[in-house]
């Protein structure tokens, strides 16, 4: 069998959409949730392998392709993900917090301008 | 290797479940805690600067997305939402590609089986052009692309797909559709008992098989536009051991004889079709039913807001999801007059899925399903 294995192209058909004034920010936003993923596929590896070497103390490939989680450990994982999500993707939550904590600031020009008057 | 609840899903290593399960959590995270903010930010900010500016509300979602489109928390929400679809068929394609080869010889094998049920393809029949312009859903190839012989990628990738796009809310067997318009039809007509079943743009089957199971005595029949999910589809019935006889036809117009069936569904096939399309699909599905048979297709909310319309219809502008923006608002118990369908047997009725905040993606009001349903005088 010489024949090239199938290969299904990893870009839709159709325009891609532009969400910011200059389409590199696009490109980039997808280059960082990238990273985002990849990291978190390291770190959930990462998790197998302590788990293996905890409850065994030898370290084999097979094992980690071996273990199924159980539902528990799952859920467990999810949880931390959705942790680790939090934290590196903070900024994007920024507005919407300040929105639902009541905790709106002035901008920096206003509390400037009121501190030069000696208002506070 | 992971466990399958059917013997024709691709195998997936350790890494391929940890890119998917991160998908799932990063489009819950999406869902539960940055897309509620857009209504926040549209609510408490962007809408009071435009009534105090133009002395009242926008009137509309074009209004809406003109404001929304300008907001940085919006784009960015926008953009990670579309970079978590990409993620998302990037995490299946890769264990598919991997196993397609074996994929294929295993539908094979499943296809010369004697039944049960049967595969019928054709070659010869046109895409529509809604399927071919762009590629729906941003999945690669979308449903009808072949890149082997007796391809059953696009199956095998809206299978896996379906999973996360709605945080599993479809359950194991991606049944939730089929189930909740099976339990529709059972509150409104207990007694109803089909013999023959038709399920428009089933896919892989996912929602055909409820029907299949709930009236075993029936014939159930299930057509699609595009042969690598018909494979799959066939090849997954069989290898649960459900009877159902595919086809590949377009909904528009089928080769079945009139009035050959009780009952004719389809769920969430309607959006990815077009205004030519519509009425000649509800024209066909009263042309199939039997005197007193039934029409059940169900679709997915539009929004009963300017905001939340204008949310929906994200999926048009960032997921090729060309057509979905059309339906938003759209009367379609006028679209099925405009089929044939006379107005007292025709209505649009609504039915609410129990889902939670991770599975919604655009909306955090009631997820409120869109039913046609016609019962043929
Ligand atoms: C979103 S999928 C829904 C699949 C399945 N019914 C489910 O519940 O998950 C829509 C399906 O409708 C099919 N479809 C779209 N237009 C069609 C047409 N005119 N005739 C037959 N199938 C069509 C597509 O190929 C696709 O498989």
């Amino acid at each position: 069998m010489s024949e090239q294995p199938p290969r299904i192209p990893r870009v839709a058909k159709g325009e891609r959409p532009q969400n910011f004034s200059d389409p590199a920010i696009d490109t980039l936003l997808g280059v960082v949730m990238s990273l985002v993923a990849e990291l978190s596929v390291t770190r959930d590896r990462l998790e197998t392998l302590e788990r293996l070497l905890e409850s065994r103390g030898v370290l084999a490939r097979e094992a980690i392709e071996a273990h199924e989680m159980t539902a528990a450990e799952k859920a467990e994982r999810a949880a931390g993900r959705a942790q680790y999500l939090e934290r590196v993707l903070r900024a994007v939550r920024a507005e919407f917090e300040d929105l639902s904590g009541g905790r709106q600031a002035r901008t920096v020009e206003e509390i400037t301008a009121d501190l030069a008057a000696r208002k506070f | 290797m992971r466990q399958r609840f059917h013997e024709f899903l691709p195998r997936t290593s350790h890494d391929d479940v940890a890119r998917q399960e991160f998908v799932k959590s990063l489009r819950g995270f999406l869902s539960s805690r940055v897309m509620p903010g857009n209504q926040a930010i549209f609510s408490q900010r962007v809408e009071p600067a435009f009534r105090a500016a133009q002395g009242r509300p926008p009137a509309d979602r074009a209004e809406v997305r003109r404001l929304m489109t300008a907001e940085p928390y919006y784009r960015f929400w926008s953009a990670m939402q579309r970079r978590s679809q990409e993620l998302m068929w990037e995490s299946v394609i890769l264990p598919t590609e991997r196993e397609l080869p074996d994929l294929v010889q295993r539908a094979r094998a499943l296809a010369a089986k004697p039944g049960p049920g049967s595969l019928r393809l054709d070659p010869q029949m046109p895409l529509p052009r809604y399927h071919t312009e762009q590629d729906i859903h941003i999945q690669p190839g979308g449903y009808h692309a072949e890149w082997t012989a007796d391809d059953v990628s696009g199956g095998a990738l809206y299978e896996a797909g379906l999973q996360m796009y709605m945080a599993d809310a479809w359950g194991p067997e991606g049944a939730f559709l089929g189930e909740l318009l099976l339990r529709y039809l059972r509150q409104r007509w207990p007694e109803f008992r089909p013999r023959r079943i038709l399920d428009m743009g089933c896919a892989v089957g996912n929602s055909t098989l409820p029907w299949a199971r709930a009236f075993p005595d029936a014939e159930v029949h299930a057509i699609d536009v595009a042969a690598p999910v018909l494979r799959h589809g066939h090849a997954r019935a069989r290898s649960l051991g459900v009877p159902v006889h595919f086809s590949q036809q377009n909904a528009e117009a089928t080769d079945f004889e009139p009035g050959s069936f009780d009952l004719v569904v389809s769920h969430i096939m309607l959006h990815e079709t077009s205004l030519v399309a519509l009425p000649r699909i509800f024209r066909e599905s009263q042309r199939l039913l039997r005197p007193g048979g039934l029409m059940l297709h169900m679709d997915i909310p539009r929004g009963d807001t300017p905001f939340r319309q204008f949310m929906h219809d994200w999926e048009s502008y960032n997921n090729n999801e060309g057509f979905a923006r059309f339906m938003t608002g759209l009367d379609l118990r006028g679209v099925a007059l405009e089929g044939g369908w006379a107005p007292d047997s025709v209505e649009v009725a609504r039915t609410v899925a129990g889902l939670n905040a991770a599975q919604k993606n655009y909306t955090d009001a009631d997820y409120a399903f869109a039913i046609v349903v016609g019962q043929r005088p």
